[in-house]
């Protein structure tokens, strides 16, 4: 028995967070509340080729670092902590369907994006019926994709659309003919959201029908430990926020902290928080290891995740008083993050649906 | 990260299950299927059966009647005991054995490990154990029954309440107050005291599920030897906390199987009802599923740490508070599934009100109105969970005290 992360795995969590709280911070936060989102490409490229995160799981003789599912869920749960202004989530999720496929663009695009010189995004949701129809030149796609998270500045999208044979993943760069992009104003400031519409745009398939849905259900899996894993992250990071400032705001007489109401909404907070972390590690080594329970594992984190960082972005406006309920203050991040991500992937209350699917009643 | 049992465990817990099999009868649906007034001879000879083949303690030390193994060993044990549909061990076993034996081995002389141990783990000295007092409450720290020393021992007097057991117990363990002059928490001792005495007096407390498992303690002029001090003269209060750890967080794990198995058991009672195509019955049973699951895992956090030889300390809180609110949701779910039913105490009571039923337990209304009724008292007993949540802040989140009165 052994429910801990191996040393090298503690020393990733600590290199990756001290070069997101240096780099992309309390400063990128402030940043994104004064001038709106901005995407550093410096940074993302250090990330990549200096720490190797964005293809940290990708085997290496394509260009990554081999490591497991559990390495990546650690990353997720630190951009998580820090809210990280980048198309982190949206990349290594482009990642998990390119992987599946032996086909050059997808080889080409991950060594890029080992480079750190490409950004990619998943479309997978419908705002209309997406097909791809085959031509003598390579597969054209017509359709539009709801909720494309980072849009602005993918430099490609991995696209899910219907062939005549049955449901196929593509890669289409956002330069290509007809592609239309469309920037929402997205609850959650860090994390920009967007439609995307493509008329008769050419797209090269990488994962076919045959494969398609069995990749499309193991992204699934994965994006949710992921998102779960960021979720808890920022559970922690507002709840270390609530702390500090019970610690050091004083109120008749006292400080704050030391009132029964404020210790009890913190300590509810960091029950669920611990129950979230480890119900999220467990379907992260179970994805790693390969069980067969994965998906329903990961339905429990994503939920118990997004009602953790819920409560706790939610307690931690209350116990900031009226400054936590200003613009200038970054305690409604951690609550548009927690309750955009809660719903991204599914809602609390969707997959405890599917919980119960997986699960006989 | 490896969170399984290692090969050893299992193979272990293989032989154990084989061991079982020896001892249940053909056809066996569970414990929680005898009639109620079978179950405890039932109990009772479970017991015997485990402490022969060597099952009791089996994380204790070799010297005094234990297996010399490690707690993952106990956690499996007790894992494949509720697969079995058997209970765990006798109600006393929880003072005793996790309780006060733990806290001999961290705290007794050799002499009193040797004296109290291996009676403990025979079953032939029963447990219970004097905290609370009437006028204590959550403040445990200002306990008021006091034991003067003099060349016979110690002379108890004053009264304890809530303590579960004391009906068949032989022996006690009381927060005493030593030393009337000390600031609370210095003035305080662990005293072992035997039970069975013209200066005791035991009346039990009928709780609102019915059951008296609950006792007031009187002491008169009640006298314990010199040598039943635990852990040192006025060092009380950190002997006191050190056990309760063990009593809200060692049996995470082990306490996430027996709810496993009444979840399920919901899910019957969701079937017989029709109510397990019902959306909000689904959404609510799949909210458990994870809360048990998390519950386990906690377990197997803290289970890691103790195999590592680190304390489980404050987040011991965690746990009590987390399982105890759980069961005031179940038990309210398991009350809207039977509806109007509810009105009606049908079937056999629950023969464990603490906690989830028995395994194999039917799915009779008495039984879930009992748990209904029952699992209220566990956010209170062993600390109230506003305490668990005070302990949590300060602790763990090291928010400031409460300013106390001088």
């Amino acid at each position: 028995m052994d429910f801990t992360f191996a040393q090298e795995q503690e020393d990733l969590r600590d290199a990756v967070r001290s070069f997101l709280r240096k780099r992309a911070g309390e400063a990128a936060r402030r940043e994104l509340l004064h001038t709106g989102y901005a995407f550093d490409r410096e940074i993302w490229r250090s990330m990549a080729r200096d720490l190797g995160l964005q293809t940290l799981a990708v085997p290496e003789e394509r260009g990554g670092s081999g490591a497991s599912f559990l390495e990546s869920m650690i990353v997720f749960e630190e951009t998580g902590r820090e809210l990280f202004s980048g198309p982190f989530f949206s990349t290594v999720l482009a990642t998990w369907v390119l992987e599946a496929s032996a086909s050059d663009a997808a080889n080409t695009a991950l060594q890029q994006v080992a480079d750190g010189d490409l950004v990619l995004t998943a479309a997978i949701a419908d705002e209309s019926a997406t097909r791809a129809v085959a031509t003598p030149g390579g597969h054209r796609l017509t359709g539009a994709k709801a909720r494309v998270t980072d849009l602005p500045v993918a430099d490609a999208f991995v696209v899910w659309a219907q062939t005549a044979e049955g449901p196929s993943w593509f890669l289409v760069p956002a330069g290509a003919d007809g592609v239309e992009t469309t920037a929402e104003e997205s609850l959650d400031l860090a994390r920009p959201i967007g439609t995307l519409r493509l008329t008769d745009t050419p797209a090269t398939l990488v994962v076919g029908p045959g494969q398609a849905v069995a990749v499309r259900e193991s992204v699934d899996t994965r994006a949710c430990v992921a998102l779960a894993a960021e979720l808890v992250g920022t559970a922690q990071a507002a709840l270390d926020q609530s702390v500090e400032w019970s610690k050091s705001r004083h109120q008749f007489g006292r400080p704050i902290g030391s009132f029964q109401a404020l210790k009890h909404l913190c300590a509810d907070a960091l029950v669920e928080v611990e129950a979230a972390r480890v119900l999220t590690h467990y379907a992260g080594w179970a994805i790693a290891d390969g069980q067969a329970d994965a998906p329903v594992l990961a339905s429990m984190a994503k939920q118990a995740a997004a009602d953790a960082a819920a409560q706790a972005a939610g307690n931690n406006i209350q116990i900031h008083g009226g400054i936590g309920a200003t613009w200038e203050h970054e305690a409604h991040l951690w609550l548009r993050r927690a309750k955009a991500s809660g719903a991204l992937f599914g809602t609390p209350r969707q997959h405890r649906a599917r919980i119960s699917d997986l699960l006989p009643v | 990260m490896n969170p399984v049992f290692s090969p050893s465990v299992q193979e272990f817990q293989r032989e154990f299950a084989d061991f079982l099999r020896g001892v249940v009868p053909d056809g066996w649906a569970g414990a929680g299927a005898l009639p109620h007034d079978e179950f405890p001879a039932f109990a009772a000879d479970l017991r015997r059966a485990l402490y022969e083949g060597g099952y009791l303690g089996v994380d204790w030390p070799v010297e005094y009647g234990g297996r010399g193994l490690t707690p993952e060993h106990q956690v499996a044990v007790a894992e494949q005991l509720t697969r079995m549909r058997l209970p765990q061990t006798s109600l006393s076993d929880v003072f005793g054995m996790q309780m006060f034996g733990t806290t001999v081995l961290a705290f007794g002389t050799e002499e009193q490990k040797h004296r109290f141990l291996p009676g403990i783990l025979s079953g032939e000295v029963k447990w219970c154990q004097g905290y609370s007092e009437p006028q204590s409450g959550s403040d445990l720290a200002s306990v008021s029954t006091a034991a003067v020393r003099d060349a016979d021992g110690w002379h108890i007097n004053g009264q304890k309440i809530w303590t579960g057991t004391a009906h068949f117990a032989d022996w006690i363990f009381a927060l005493v107050r030593t030393d009337p002059e000390a600031p609370k928490h210095r003035g305080l001792t662990l005293l072992a005291c035997p039970l069975r005495q013209p200066g005791i007096e035991v009346r039990p407390i009928r709780q609102m599920w019915g059951d008296a498992e609950f006792n007031e303690v009187f002491f008169t002029d009640a006298i314990t030897a010199d040598d039943n001090v635990i852990g040192g003269v006025n060092n009380g209060w950190r002997v006191a906390t050190a056990l309760l750890e063990h009593e809200r967080g060692g049996a995470a794990a082990v306490l996430a199987v027996r709810f496993e198995e009444e979840l399920d058991r919901l899910c019957e009672l969701a079937r017989e009802h029709r109510r397990d195509k019902d959306t909000d019955i689904r959404q609510r049973i799949a909210w458990c599923r994870a809360r048990v699951l998390a519950m386990k895992l906690l377990g197997y956090k803290a289970l890691t740490r103790s195999l590592r030889g680190q304390p489980i300390g404050a987040e011991a809180a965690m746990t009590k508070l987390y399982w105890s609110e759980y069961h005031v949701v179940l038990t309210d779910l398991a009350m809207d599934i039977l509806g109007d039913e509810a009105l009606v105490l049908r079937g056999r009571r629950a023969v464990l009100a603490d906690g989830p039923d028995a395994p194999g337990a039917p799915t009779d209304s008495a039984g879930w109105i009992t748990a209904f009724l029952a699992s209220r008292s566990s956010r209170i007993y062993a600390g109230t969970n506003q305490i668990q949540r005070n302990l949590l802040a300060e602790s763990i989140l090291g928010l400031p005290r409460e300013p106390r009165p001088a």
